[in-house]
């Protein structure tokens, strides 16, 4: 099989699961029944709708890990490729990447040092 | 009657056998998803010192039919104020990837759907896109539990994707490929040939990571019902809701099938060179995963929920410092060629 096929199961295997559970819809739609009730809609907050709004911006205590999370996303996209070829390439990729990771890793110990990694 | 089978198979038209080896695929998940649940009632159950389900059905084992024929019968309920397409589309992004990440898996070294070339990239691909479901569900809720439930599964991608990723690098070093088929086929060998000791810590942080990733105990903070009620799930109901079921316990199959390909020589046998259970076999993977699945229920009755900020530190000072000096071990170990693995 070519790898356009592959492919293709991959992306039928998608749209097959997206059907099933569009079936599955359809089928409680049909056998289920439904009641009309007061507040049965309301979320989960007591029996009244909340007093503030939900949908705020909100303080995401965590956003130094975010920036650290995308460096080491990056580089770990990079990786991939690096481990699939580096026994061909020899010693020759371990020194190229073991620069990127010093520093990457310096760069963590720092921020570590800094308190990136302390509760906000 | 097997040269019959061959032959009509020979003969159907390409796009009916690849519709007919999806549902071969997704069916059995979908069973092993229900006893699943089941398992996990009486294991948890007998840990407790309790029976668990045993009404419906033999020794209850009708349990997880019974369950399902609810959940299709309630009703779908959508809360005011909230985006009700993303509310309907985010139990679906939850499930869809957790089961069509199957596609690359091998059973062994025939049976699998796709021979993808970068099939551990595409499984990579696929787990990181089931978070969303999750913060997509959080966020269309326009509740507050809920909004809580989505941050806190988006603090924890942020600690423990790097550490995956890690851990599977080294892999991809070990067997120098992204095919789980010739990873598995890196291992080839007795139990002392397969990936778990070379790479013993990238082992145990992977499949800790994959506990992670599943929100499963005790990283559900996610859901974390004694403290956001239900979390990311508190608003859902009926299928919805066993929609996300579904796709937790169909990623927590494929985190124990993927740990015991790639580290524990996936359908290798331990005692190669014995007559019958030294042959390769099917059944070997599937008690590498059990023991894997059987781990996940231990943890859930065993430990205590980490607070989020804990699971970051443990992520991000622990993990992924442990990982990435391995990584150059095993780079090392590679470039001199070491044991019965890496030559």
């Amino acid at each position: 099989m070519g790898m356009l096929q592959q492919y293709g199961i991959l992306f039928g295997l998608i749209i097959g699961v997206i059907g099933f559970v569009l079936s599955l819809f359809a089928l409680n739609r049909a056998i289920g029944k439904s009641r009309i009730e007061l507040a049965k809609d309301v979320p989960a907050t007591a029996g009244k709708l909340s007093r503030d709004p939900v949908w705020v911006r909100y303080h995401a205590r965590y956003y130094g890990y975010a920036l650290l999370f995308l460096a080491f996303d990056m580089e770990m996209a990079y990786m991939y490729p690096w481990a699939v070829v580096y026994k061909e390439v020899g010693i020759v990729a371990l020194l190229d990447m073991g620069v990127f990771l010093l520093i990457l890793f310096l760069g963590l110990l720092y921020g570590w040092s800094q308190g990136a990694f302390r509760r906000q | 009657m097997l040269e019959l089978i061959l032959t009509t198979w020979d003969a159907l038209p390409e796009i009916l056998q690849i519709v007919l080896k999806i549902v071969v695929i997704v069916v059995p998940i979908m069973l092993s998803v229900a006893y699943l649940t089941l398992a996990e009632r009486k294991v948890i159950g007998y840990i407790q010192v309790r029976i668990g389900p045993n009404r419906v059905g033999p020794k209850g084992l009708l349990q997880p039919i019974a369950d399902g024929l609810k959940l299709l019968m309630k009703e779908i309920i959508i809360p005011t104020n909230s985006n009700r397409y993303l509310f309907i589309a985010a139990p679906i992004i939850a499930l869809a990837p957790a089961l069509a990440a199957w596609a690359v898996i091998p059973f062994n070294a025939e049976l699998l759907l796709s021979d993808l070339d970068a099939g551990l990239l595409y499984i990579l691909a696929l787990t990181s896109f089931g978070v969303y479901g999750i913060i997509i569900a959080g966020w269309a809720s326009n509740s507050k539990y809920a909004f809580l439930g989505a941050l806190r599964s988006a603090a924890q991608v942020v600690s423990y994707e790097i550490a995956m990723g890690f851990a599977l690098v080294g892999v991809l070093l070990a067997a120098h490929s992204l095919n789980i088929r010739d990873i598995v086929e890196a291992q080839a060998g007795g139990v002392f040939h397969w990936f778990w000791l070379p790479l013993l810590p990238l082992f145990v942080v992977y499949f800790l990571a994959g506990v992670a990733e599943t929100n499963r105990a005790p990283f559900d903070v996610a859901e974390g019902e004694s403290e956001i009620v239900a979390g990311f799930h508190v608003e859902y109901s009926g299928m919805c809701f066993a929609l996300f079921f579904l796709a937790e316990y169909a990623n927590m199959i494929l985190i124990a099938a993927l740990t015991a390909l790639m580290f524990l020589g996936g359908w290798y046998s331990p005692f190669p060179g014995l007559p019958v259970i030294g042959e390769p076999s099917i059944i070997w993977l599937f008690a590498k995963m059990s023991v894997f699945l059987f781990l996940f229920l231990w943890f859930r009755a065993t430990f205590p929920r980490y607070r989020y900020d804990q699971i970051m530190r443990l992520g991000w000072k622990v993990f992924i410092p442990v990982t990435i000096v391995w990584l150059l071990v095993v780079a090392v170990a590679v470039l001199a060629e070491l044991g019965p693995w890496f030559d």
